[in-house]
């Protein structure tokens, strides 16, 4: 019975580690995303000059699709995309101050001239592409220690415990 | 309610909204300006008249007028500009946003200098929904003459918010479909998206929109042959390409803001046009509550 409920126990701290190595890994893809995305408006905005609802409406990422950022964007309903962009960019699960930096680049789009427009989307993507540079070297490596201490502290629990 | 005006409720904040359409149909049906401010009074252009309304919808002096926030002078930006003002970075340096189901609005605000020219608003203070009214007859006496006397070069003048362009958008359409005349090709240069609405003529008009005048005058002439040329506001710069295009025998009807010919003949490039003969009459509109009114006169006769 012990040994059932020890091996439960560090099953289920491998099981929160594998999650949370999961998150990592889906909060550098929302980051990929976010750059594609940036990508995506700065062309669309330089060369056709189209406006936000058609953009959006184009844009296609699997990573944004899947945590609601992208149909946030698209369900626009009478709000201003400032509104729009700050509700979406709470759905992600990216670093808090990359959150912030979201949040200050949302809270004037669509509001400015184009130049202006340009300049913060290019900064907010240097921003963006500038964390995604930190976190990718070791992103694999931290995964595995992630789950591997997951284990660990379960199996020290259950010493602990026995 | 038949004025229009409730296709530009879309635009306009619901707070306003509901305070204008508090007001009776007939007066509605008058309205042809809804005027934003920020933190000041919003105003609605009835004919002459400047009508402000309280927080009951009751007209009132300024004093105790309802003001625009700036939120809501953001959110009208916003519902204009379909939340991407920089795709009217052209149209906004040049003080106005074409509306998609017809109109302009007007904007004005703290202008952004680059090389002393104006690159765009830092922020906008004030804006100015106009409303496209069709009168389909409203050029029917003018149209009369032509049929009596022959065309010729037309001048409409008027002080603002007179009618300059739904007189020239009935002109343009009742001799593109001929009505009382035989059908003229009416080539239309509408700079600012004001003069001519989609699906209202059957007529022989060509357009082009949201190009310099002179520009589309020698563009018309060159490609499309028109036998009469429809401008809005003729501006300085422009009296060259619009003596060219009367050279190749096209008849222009044309506006310009005044109070009368002589007050025109004042600036310089106006003069430049009536002393090249472009015109042969001009139109002198007003306007008051009870609607507009045109006089026809010849200037050869001044």
């Amino acid at each position: 019975m012990k040994i059932i409920g020890a091996i439960t126990i560090v099953v289920c701290s491998y099981y929160i580690g594998f999650l949370i190595s999961v998150s990592e890994q889906k909060a550098f893809s929302q980051l990929t995303g976010l750059i594609r995305l940036l990508d995506f408006l700065l062309q669309r905005i330089t060369y056709s000059r189209e406006n936000l609802g058609s953009i959006f409406a184009d844009f296609k990422d699997d990573a944004l699709l899947e945590c609601g950022f992208l149909s946030v964007l698209n369900n626009t309903m009478g709000e201003t995309y400032d509104t729009l962009w700050k509700k979406a960019a709470e759905t992600l699960c990216v670093s808090p101050h990359i959150k912030k930096e979201l949040i200050l680049f949302g809270i004037q789009l669509g509001k400015t001239d184009f130049i202006t427009q340009k300049e913060r989307t290019e900064m907010c993507r240097s921003i963006l592409i500038t964390e995604k540079q930190a976190s990718q070297p070791g992103l694999d490596k931290r995964k595995r220690s992630i789950r591997a201490l997951g284990g660990l502290a379960g199996a020290l629990i259950a010493i602990i415990l026995l | 309610m038949k004025s229009g005006l409730d296709s530009f409720f879309r635009y306009i904040p619901v707070r306003i909204t509901k305070l204008i359409a508090t007001l009776p149909i007939p007066l509605l049906e008058k309205v042809t300006e809804i005027r934003l401010r920020s933190e000041s009074p919003f105003s609605l252009t009835v004919g002459v008249k400047n009508l402000m309304l309280n927080s009951d919808g009751t007209p009132c002096n300024p004093s105790n007028a309802v003001c625009t926030t700036k939120k809501e002078m953001e959110e009208c930006l916003s519902l204009l500009s379909q939340g991407s003002l920089y795709t009217y970075d052209d149209t906004i340096r040049t003080g106005y946003i074409p509306i998609k189901d017809g109109g302009r609005a007007g904007v004005c605000g703290e202008a952004v200098l680059q090389n002393g020219v104006v690159r765009g608003f830092k922020e906008i203070y004030s804006i100015n929904l106009r409303l496209h009214r069709h009168i389909p007859l409203f050029a029917s006496e003018l149209i009369k003459f032509f049929a009596r006397e022959g065309i010729c070069g037309t001048l409409v003048y008027s002080p603002p918010a007179m009618g300059k362009t739904t007189f020239l958008r009935s002109a343009a359409f009742l001799l593109g479909e001929g009505k009382n005349i035989r059908p003229f090709r009416v080539g239309i240069v509408d700079e600012r998206c004001e003069i001519f609405i989609k699906g209202v003529s059957d007529g022989l008009v060509d357009v082009i929109s949201n190009c310099p005048k002179a520009y589309g005058i020698e563009l018309l002439c060159r490609t499309m042959s028109p036998e009469v040329i429809v401008c809005d506001e003729i501006g300085s710069g422009e009296q060259d390409a619009i003596i060219s295009a009367q050279n190749t025998g096209v008849h222009l009807l044309a506006s310009a803001h005044g109070e009368s010919i002589e007050g025109i003949c004042r600036r310089p490039f106006m003069k430049k046009m009536l002393d090249a003969g472009l015109f042969g009459i001009a139109v002198r509109l007003n306007a008051d509550e009870n609607g507009f009114d045109c006089k026809i006169e010849r200037l050869s006769e001044r």
